[in-house]
């Protein structure tokens, strides 16, 4: 079981996902603000992140830079989910190797189930 | 010489064109929501609130449309402003009832009736109330929100009405860089995500087309958006 922080600005999208995500066996902290993402990381301790790119007021990638700069959190697993997709970020995504992204998924093409394979495959990436 | 090439590309986007492209993207989101709750075993009335949010994404986009290219021939009518936001109110709270959301109807004094395009009128203030209670969820976290929709007179001879909320950032700069990025950025309004701004885009272009475009109003204490109806000077004696 992992304890998944998910950064999503619908909150349909967001019940749903975390229903997904509990079903799996993980327990899921919802946020929608990065700046609210950030102080409840540092309360909840997430063992995996799953991100959406576009929020409101701030962006996934400003909060992803913020995050990987506290030295407790560069090894949490971050799952891009956006409603982006890989070839409108074409040239973009490789300058994002540094910070360390475990899977991107393209909302459109991605289902719930695997998801929560990523989920998986980030925590257990961890454990071994 | 390569760049002013790519930029002239962009500006040949007329303002249907970059309407259309701007829903294309913001009508993912209903239909991403459906996707996620076949996935997640969702009721069945969430499915259909996300079809109608989508529909209603396209049938304002094809009203702006009809209007924009004088397709239909407008007809005015007597409207009382108070009894389109009660029935918007109504069509809309299942709606806000699942974002947690309660609507206001908030009329201050007693209006006279504008002649107007009772249509368009109702379509600009669903559809960017839709957007604004989608917003005002993806900005905080609470437990209950809440949208009012509101008019009172501005003047002898105009009404402003609206939709407003608690959502912060939405100004008449922010809306005028809106407009210009258009179909141009994912996220032309910053204070609103992914599946909200092309409603209110669509509601501005239409509000423009038969009133005043939307401009960042306060009502009730709250801030939102708002556009000026003209008051008919033949209906203040009806």
């Amino acid at each position: 079981m992992a304890n998944v922080l998910l950064i999503e600005s619908d909150k349909i999208l967001a019940v749903n996902a975390s229903k997904a995500l509990k079903k799996s066996g993980h327990k899921v902290i919802w946020q929608v603000d990065p700046q609210l993402a950030l102080d409840s990381a540092d309360t909840k301790l997430p063992d995996v992140i799953i991100l959406d790119l576009i929020l409101a007021n701030r962006g996934g990638v400003e909060f992803m830079y913020e995050f990987r700069s506290y030295p407790d959190w560069q090894a949490v697993p971050i799952i891009i989910f956006s409603s982006l997709s890989p070839e409108e970020l074409r040239g973009v995504l490789n300058g994002f190797n540094h910070l360390n992204i475990s899977a991107y998924h393209y909302k459109s093409s991605t289902s719930l189930a695997q998801l929560s394979e990523s989920v998986n495959r980030a925590t257990h990436a961890i454990s071994v | 010489m390569r760049k002013r090439a790519a930029s002239v590309g962009i500006e040949k986007l007329n303002p249907m064109e970059a309407l259309l492209a701007a829903l294309s993207d913001d009508l993912a989101l209903p239909f991403l929501q459906i996707k996620s709750c076949l996935e997640a075993n969702a009721p069945r009335e969430q499915i259909f609130m996300s079809i109608d949010s989508g529909l209603q994404l396209i049938e304002a986009y094809k009203l702006t449309l009809r209007i924009n290219k004088s397709i239909d021939e407008v007809a005015y009518e007597p409207v009382a402003i108070g009894a389109v936001l009660q029935e918007i109110a109504h069509e809309l709270s299942p709606y806000a009832k699942k974002y947690a959301t309660d609507i206001e109807v908030n009329v201050s004094g007693k209006l006279t009736p504008v002649l107007t395009h009772q249509p368009s009128l109702q379509t600009a203030i669903q559809i960017l109330s839709a957007s604004l209670i989608r917003a005002q969820v993806a900005q905080v976290q609470k437990k209950r929100y809440k949208i009012i929709l509101g008019a009172h007179r501005t003047s002898e001879a105009s009404i402003s009405t609206g939709v407003f909320s608690s959502i912060d950032g939405l100004s008449d700069k922010t809306l005028r860089n809106a407009r210009s990025l258009t179909g141009k950025a994912r996220q032309p309004i910053t204070a609103l995500p992914t599946g909200a701004a092309s409603g209110v885009l669509i509601a501005d272009m239409l509000c423009s087309s038969m009133w005043q475009p939307l401009r960042a109003a306060a009502h009730g204490g709250m801030h939102g958006l708002a556009t000026i109806i003209p008051v008919s000077k033949q209906l203040q004696f009806v």
